[in-house]
């Protein structure tokens, strides 16, 4: 496994941001968090507090505590 | 989870290879090493009926079992881990290495230890999820950098091509990637491959899947490389 390199190139550093450097409130609208689901509220639960907790419209799951 | 605008990223997750921790119930004393063989025999591919109650048809079919450990034997009672291909039924899996060592066995317990790249090594409760954004709210940002993953987290898996700045915005558009637009990429990308397009800084621009493989697209001076399917990149970010 390697990385090829077909043209050397540089960015522009005003366009864009590097994933490590963006802003947390860039995070929370953009970002993922593992959450430990326990049995007991359902996923879609969970994601409404995940919505709730970090004020956003919006969150999705990707998997469920199976019991 | 996936928050707000990385909420897409969520199908491409489901598809990735998942990890169990599973504990089953065998319904009759089975010899410690019969019940080590059997497992040993599981590993690889597997054939399997989806239960009755499902979403998908009932049709036989291939899943893989990418490894299979036990981690404790209890009298009739099995702990073990179980890493396998997304649509793995584990329930089916436990009734089936019952029926391999001539018993009855069910599953009693199942808890999810991976997807993709999250795993019980990094996650988080609900509460400390809590906590760290009263902390942010009160001037304090570090735990929740510590909780709240880039989007590219979750791609890792994938091969990678990077673009030049000057082709970012029409893929954000969803064009599809042609191949000057290419400044590296990994070596092993095949034909019909997910692949992830990201810039020169790493930022992820779209998902798509590629047309041809690394060595034509290293090779050649024109064509299309990858035909864009899923955007995440905001337009006019590098207008």
């Amino acid at each position: 496994m390697a990385t090829l390199i077909k043209k050397q190139a540089t960015t522009d550093k005003n366009l864009g941001c590097n994933p490590n450097k963006r802003t947390i409130e860039t995070l929370i609208h953009y970002g993922l968090v593992n959450i430990n689901k326990f049995a007991g509220p359902s996923s879609h639960q969970i994601s409404d507090y995940v919505q709730k907790i970090l004020h956003i419209n919006k969150a999705g799951h990707s998997g469920t505590l199976v019991e | 989870m996936a928050l707000d605008k990385a909420t897409r990223i969520i199908d491409t997750l489901l598809k990735e290879g998942k990890e169990y921790v599973c504990l089953m119930h065998i319904h009759a004393e089975t010899p410690k090493d019969k019940i080590r063989k059997t497992f040993k025999s599981f590993l690889g591919k597997i054939e399997q009926l989806p239960p009755v109650k499902s979403a998908i048809k009932r049709q036989l079919r291939t899943r893989e079992i990418y490894d299979l450990k036990i981690l404790e034997i209890d009298d009739q009672d099995i702990l073990f881990r179980v890493k396998c291909q997304a649509g793995t039924y584990i329930r089916k899996l436990c009734f089936d290495l019952g029926l391999k060592m001539g018993t009855q066995a069910h599953m009693t317990q199942l808890v999810r230890i991976t997807i993709g790249p999250f795993n019980d090594k990094n996650w988080c409760s609900l509460h400390d999820l809590k906590d760290a954004y009263e902390d942010y709210k009160e001037g304090d940002d570090s735990k929740l950098r510590e909780l709240i993953v880039p989007i590219e987290f979750s791609i890792q898996s994938l091969p990678r091509i990077w673009v030049l700045d000057n082709c970012v915005d029409t893929l954000c558009h969803g064009a599809d990637l042609s191949i000057p637009g290419i400044s590296k990429l990994d070596n092993y990308i095949e034909e019909e491959d997910l692949v992830a397009i990201l810039t020169l800084k790493n930022e992820l621009i779209c998902l798509g899947r590629s047309l041809t493989t690394s060595k034509k697209m290293y090779k050649k001076s024109k064509g299309k490389a990858v035909k864009t399917k899923k955007v995440f990149m905001e337009r006019k970010t590098y207008a």
